[in-house]
């Protein structure tokens, strides 16, 4: 062959490569154009926050339990169905549920410093799926003896409504030990999210369906188990996920009335009724609002800016002023004052929405 | 002056280069039809089912053709499994029927309660909506709703279980409010298992959250444990379809293949591509406040509840007016 041939034969093996290149150069360049390629959450711990928060807060992230402190992430138990973590009053114990596992949930008690089981309090998984139970949302009582927690304990199986409520149980002891304090409305889901007050009663959160056929939920008062209680919320807010401040004087709560939008709600609480509300988020699906430990600001989970396309909920902070700073409305209708700007602390991160974060100074 | 040699090699290397350029552009051309070509091959094998259209009771196939551009129309959307544990076409756990108006800009969806007692079409008899799908698959279940609601259906789409978990994971999950705990002692477990007729324990519990498809599958499927059984489960489904809309305007063409991949054999619609295509921007640009929901609850239908067998008695003289506000009266 000539040189010619060669110089041909060689360009055109060159072309063919080339143009398989472009081939999957083309193919390569159209997948990085994917929008929706899910972005994986990072891990809280090897995150930083955007800025810092004072204090301590345990939170609950994709089955994992973290705590925040000076900007730092620890993992205190890895992702396994972890959530809904709550802290004793003293601060050395924490609460938590664990859904392992198909048809149940259990409670824990795990060390604060090292996150470690020290004692699981509920036994619920059976091998009959009917047996199986669900424990949620436990909480201490002011005094740090007691929980209170909502579940579907039913002492022998019947084919009745598997609706929610809430129990009171002294810590270590047996589930049989448990006092039963509300009587949930049938088939509506229930009781939830039991808050103790320093009086001896709980703030919790009633679900019921209006004559409409619509669910709704509200906050209910109890001052003592089987009290059938009374509505501090009206059925049209549809509130729920209370969250009490440190002094007892506030409740932060969502409320969700036309079930497309939320509203981040603060109301002054003087042990018997609430007084107006002040809206201070609106238009973002916010959840799980819980108090900084002075009582002078918030964070709650809510999705992250527009960056953040996937809409796992990320960790805010609000300050919140004080109510003599806002106008006083009739009692039970929203202000107009103009609510502080919201500031998100995370990024990138997936926080469990329905574990609010337990914050100690 | 230049040879003729050299004169004629001016315009071969010209068209050499021309060429060259070209099988350039063929392989990048070749690059994107490999990368969509799932695409390609599901929008061809899940849409333009025209087949599936009833004959004699809706001229909705002719019609179809027709209707002008912007014209609103009505989709029958139809979700049910696919799984081997009923013999012939499985019963439709939802049916929804959308009137799409890209004119006004309005959607309405009208939720079918899967036990309301209707007569069958074709050929007469009476039974519960949902089982008119078994017997005779998307035609009967169309004929059956347009001869009983009076109305017409331009179009059905269908969508499986395991479908609808993929393309919500696909897009990363949904956000939702959970409005009620949704409680169920005996949740189905039939998907990607060894006994179809399984049942487990769920529990969503309440409140904004972000599910993924497993879970948004449990929220909008359980009905075992709410009072307003198949109708809370309805107002579930609506809400669905809202987050699903809200995603749909983070979908690019280059997810497509993704999604047709997820979807696989779980989506199949009377729908063409061109219309599908036409679609999807006006349903991503679609305001929430001009989507209007409807849930036939209340007075709309009376129980009869004997020994195995339960169903939703229609009172239509309510039903239909309610109807015809929103889909016109054939």
């Amino acid at each position: 062959m000539t040189a010619r041939t060669w110089w041909r034969l060689g360009f055109g093996v060159f072309w063919v490569a080339a143009m398989m290149a472009v081939a999957v150069g083309t193919y390569n360049a159209l997948g990085t154009r994917k929008a929706l390629r899910a972005r994986q959450a990072s891990a809280p711990h090897e995150t930083t926050p955007i800025f810092k928060l004072p204090g301590t807060l345990y939170l609950a992230h994709k089955g994992g339990i973290y705590r925040m402190q000076d900007g730092v992430f620890a993992e205190l138990q890895k992702p396994a169905g972890w959530t809904q973590v709550s802290v004793a009053p003293e601060g050395r114990r924490l609460v938590v549920v664990q859904r392992s596992g198909l048809n149940y949930s259990d409670i824990y008690l795990l060390d604060g410093a090292s996150g470690q089981i020290t004692n699981a309090l509920t036994q619920n998984a059976s091998s009959v799926v009917e047996f199986n139970h669900w424990s949620f949302y436990p909480r201490f009582t002011p005094d740090g003896a007691n929980l209170f927690f909502s579940g579907d304990k039913r002492p022998n199986y019947t084919y009745g409504p598997p609706d929610l409520a809430i129990w009171e149980v002294p810590v270590g002891q047996p589930m049989s030990k448990a006092i039963k304090w509300s009587e949930p409305n049938d088939y509506t889901g229930g009781d939830v999210s039991p808050v103790p007050l320093r009086s001896g009663g709980i703030i919790y959160v009633k679900y019921n369906v209006d004559a409409k056929g619509q669910s709704y939920s509200q906050l209910w008062l109890a001052k003592r188990p089987r009290d059938p209680g009374r509505a501090l919320t009206q059925p049209e807010e549809s509130c729920a996920q209370p969250a009490l401040s440190a002094d007892q004087s506030q409740v932060a709560m969502v409320c969700a009335g036309d079930q497309r939008t939320t509203r981040l709600m603060v109301a002054p609480f003087d042990g018997s009724a609430l007084g107006p509300r002040r809206t201070l988020v609106e238009g973002k699906l916010a959840a799980g609002p819980s108090w900084a430990p002075d009582g002078a600001s918030l964070v709650f989970y809510a999705p992250g800016a527009a960056s953040n396309a996937t809409g796992n909920f990320q960790l805010w902070w609000l300050p919140v002023p004080a109510p003599a700073a806002a106008a006083a409305p009739a009692a039970g209708s929203p202000t107009p004052a103009p609510a502080p700007t919201p500031k998100q602390v995370t990024d990138n991160l997936a926080f469990d929405a329905l574990s609010p974060a337990a914050w100690l100074k | 002056m230049r040879s003729r040699s050299s004169r004629r090699r001016g315009p071969r290397w010209a068209l050499t280069s021309v060429l060259l350029l070209l099988s350039l552009v063929f392989s990048a051309g070749v690059g994107a039809v490999a990368f969509y070509l799932p695409v390609l091959a599901a929008t061809a094998a899940a849409t333009g089912h025209t087949g599936d259209l009833p004959l004699q009771a809706s001229p909705a196939a002719s019609q179809n053709a027709t209707r002008p551009p912007g014209a609103p129309f009505t989709v029958l959307l139809l979700g049910s499994d696919n799984d081997e544990k009923f013999s012939g076409a499985p019963l439709t756990q939802s049916m929804i029927l959308i009137r799409v108006d890209p004119t006004a800009k309005q959607v309405t969806m009208l939720s079918i309660p899967r036990d309301l007692w209707v007569t069958w079409y074709p050929g007469g008899g009476a039974g519960k909506i949902d089982e008119i799908h078994a017997h005779g698959g998307p035609s009967a279940a169309i004929s059956t709703v347009e001869r009983n609601f009076h109305i017409r259906i331009d179009d059905y789409i269908w969508i499986g279980l395991k479908g609808l978990i993929k393309v919500i994971d696909l897009m990363g999950g949904v956000d939702l409010i959970v409005s009620n705990p949704v409680l169920d002692d005996y949740y189905p477990a039939d998907i990607d298992t060894e006994d179809p007729f399984g049942y487990q324990r769920v529990a969503v519990l309440p409140g904004a959250q972000h599910l993924d498809g497993v879970h948004a599958l449990q929220y909008v499927r359980s009905r075992h444990g709410d009072r307003r059984g198949d109708f809370a489960r309805s107002q579930r489904q609506q809400q669905l379809l809202l987050a699903l809309k809200a995603k749909a305007g983070q979908v690019g063409p280059a997810d497509l293949p993704d999604l047709a991949t997820a979807m696989g054999s779980e989506l199949r619609t009377s729908m063409s591509p061109q219309k599908v295509a036409q679609l999807l921007p006006f349903l991503g640009g679609l305001k929430p406040e001009n989507i209007r929901q409807v849930v036939l609850l209340g007075d709309y239908t009376s129980e009869v509840n004997e020994p195995g067998n339960y169903a939703l008695i229609p009172h239509w003289s309510l039903i239909l007016p309610l109807v015809h506000q929103s889909f016109p009266a054939a």
